[in-house]
């Protein structure tokens, strides 16, 4: 059946159109992409280009200009949908032919791919009666341009490497991107990217701390590309930062997506202070989760499961919030020393009046000294119990709580892990806070970790 | 040589050959490529299911899916749509019940396969 010929060179080639010769074919199955390479090789005489996934594809097309893509919906890191949204939105390939064949048969993603463009739509699998012949004689039919130009154009990339944290800036503007690395340069290691699809590349790649995203940028919505980037995981303390006019950002603020939201500047001292004000991650924070990836997600667990069991009570992330306590202020400090170089400290802040009600809500006494060092050693405890757990040696100090009569509260930690959590009751408020700070080399006491950072 | 489908056979030697033909090298290719995807994918269902993780579960089961379209093990590749709609779903206690026949059934295929490719009849 599939041995019959058919599709052998067309009667027009070499008169200005020829038949499709490259084709990449893009499936996260390897047996598909096995198949279809022998396939379009023996029956169609084409050279057949490989992609795992819509990011490969992407990064192919650029390189190796094709006359048709097979196209997969459902694969890892960029599908096929996010694939095609990029190649519609890139001039050079806009109008490049693209079959897609899938298992995907959901309507939404059906209409979603139609609506951006598609020469046809099969269902896998390939064996199914009719497919291949159906696939062949749809790419049979397309011709293209002899003397084509290459569907690709080249787009700039750039990487800046400096000292301190690695911060990746997406935007259309070089002009903008020059002022982030004039501003910010001397701070952070900036990268830089001028389009989506370089950006998660290089995001994949140098796996960033923090990314700050432009609105316009091409080859994919800034809101796609932040939605991406948490999907993939990059990291788990990825800071995702948009910058957009001022009457945009309470918009964007609401979709959810970004930790924060910073106004277009081209003004240094404005935008340091607004970017200030995020307490960006250091070096010490970035090196101690090298040693401990799930440092974040274990003290999320530890607050969110003691505040939660013990007080009943939902707890909210507070990351970016400044809790208005007044003075006086109950704070009771915990020490832990990770591994032989790192400090850590978890603090535990409500205003007295607070403390007290909550001690009393806690033990039947207003002993908030009590109370709140008890809740910090359990926090603190469950910590350690699970970094012990992934083989990491911690140290435990001892609870210490004072009372501060003036001055204001620290409203992010010097080296905050960007782990905060409250909990607000008709009689009190409490807030839990975690951050970190490198001593090298640092005493196995742990009790000294509680003044480590003070 | 065109078998008629017999429903959900371990392996359905009609399907195979709807895609390889006559390509004697093609049936030997996705055999070795079978016999070296497959485990690797199924080890990947496994540590999902064990982790709890619905997402993952389900894209390791459409990868498992294709894989197995594209050799004619129709039981496996139902089972597997199964396992994916379930944890789609969110119900992974359904995806996990399915886990047995699943590897039950691409053991079953591979058996098939490899006699098949090498020369002996087909299964069904």
């Amino acid at each position: 059946m599939l041995s019959e010929s058919g599709f052998g060179p067309s009667p027009s080639e070499g008169a200005g159109v020829r038949p499709v010769r490259h084709i990449m074919v893009c499936d996260d199955d390897l047996a598909v992409r096995y198949a279809m390479k022998r396939m379009f090789a023996q029956e169609l005489r084409a050279e057949v280009i490989e992609a795992e996934n819509g990011l490969v594809a992407l990064k192919a097309l650029r390189e190796s200009p094709v006359d048709l893509l097979i196209l997969d919906i459902n694969m890892p890191v960029v599908d096929g949908v996010e694939a095609l949204q990029a190649i519609r939105s890139t001039p050079a390939l806009a109008r490049l032919p693209v079959i897609v064949l899938s298992g995907e048969c959901d309507a939404e993603t059906v209409k979603r791919v139609i609506d951006l463009g598609v020469t046809d739509y099969l269902s896998k699998p390939l064996s199914r009666p009719g497919t291949w012949e159906r696939l062949k004689r749809i790419t049979a039919s397309l011709q293209v341009e002899a003397k084509s130009q290459p569907a690709h154009q080249t787009m700039s990339k750039g990487a800046t490497l400096m000292a301190g944290h690695k911060l990746l800036v997406v935007d259309a503007s070089e002009d903008f991107r020059y002022f982030i690395r004039t501003t910010f340069g001397t701070r952070f290691r900036i990268v830089e990217a001028a389009n989506g699809i370089d950006a998660l590349d290089i995001a994949l790649g140098a796996r960033p701390h923090a990314v700050m995203i432009g609105r316009d940028i091409p080859q994919m919505a800034a809101d796609q590309l932040a939605q991406k980037l948490r999907t993939l995981k990059i990291r788990q303390d990825l800071v995702l930062i948009a910058v957009a006019a001022r009457a945009e950002l309470d918009a964007i603020r609401k979709c959810g997506l970004y930790d924060a939201c910073v106004p277009r500047t081209f003004v240094p001292e404005v935008f340091a202070r607004e970017f200030d004000a995020l307490g960006p991650a250091s070096v010490p924070l970035a090196e101690l989760l090298e040693l401990c990836p799930t440092l974040r997600a274990q003290m999320v667990s530890a607050a969110e499961q003691v505040f939660g069991m013990m007080l009943k009570m939902d707890v909210e992330p507070r990351d970016r919030v400044v809790i208005p306590f007044q003075p006086p202020y109950a704070v009771a400090k915990i020490g832990l020393a990770i591994g032989d170089r790192f400090a850590a400290r978890i603090d535990l802040v409500a205003d007295v009046t607070s403390a007290n009600a909550f001690a009393v809500a806690m033990f039947g006494v207003p002993e908030p000294g009590e109370a709140l060092g008890e809740l910090s050693n359990i926090v603190a405890g469950r910590v350690k119990h699970a970094l012990v757990n992934d083989h990491i040696n911690v140290t435990l100090g001892l609870p210490d709580v004072s009372v501060v009569e003036t001055g204001e509260v620290d409203a992010r930690p010097h080296d905050s892990l960007g782990v905060r959590f409250g909990v607000t009751s008709s009689d009190y408020e409490l807030e839990i806070r975690f951050s970190v700070s490198a001593r090298n080399p640092i005493a196995a006491d742990a009790a000294s970790a509680n003044k480590g950072l003070s | 040589m065109t078998p008629q489908p017999t429903g959900h056979d371990a392996f359905n030697s009609g399907d195979f050959l709807a895609l390889t033909a006559n390509d004697v090298e093609m049936r030997h290719g996705l055999l070795a490529i079978f016999l070296s995807e497959a485990p690797q994918l199924a080890e990947r269902l496994s540590r999902a299911l064990a982790a709890n993780d619905p997402r993952e579960v389900a894209l390791a089961a459409h990868a498992l899916r294709s894989l197995l379209a594209s050799v004619g093990g129709r039981a496996a590749f139902h089972c597997a749509g199964e396992i994916e709609r379930a944890a789609k779903g969110g119900d992974l206690v359904a995806a996990a019940a399915l886990h047995g026949e699943l590897g039950e059934s691409t053991e079953l295929l591979r058996t098939a396969l490899i006699a098949f490719v090498r020369g002996a009849q087909p299964s069904c």
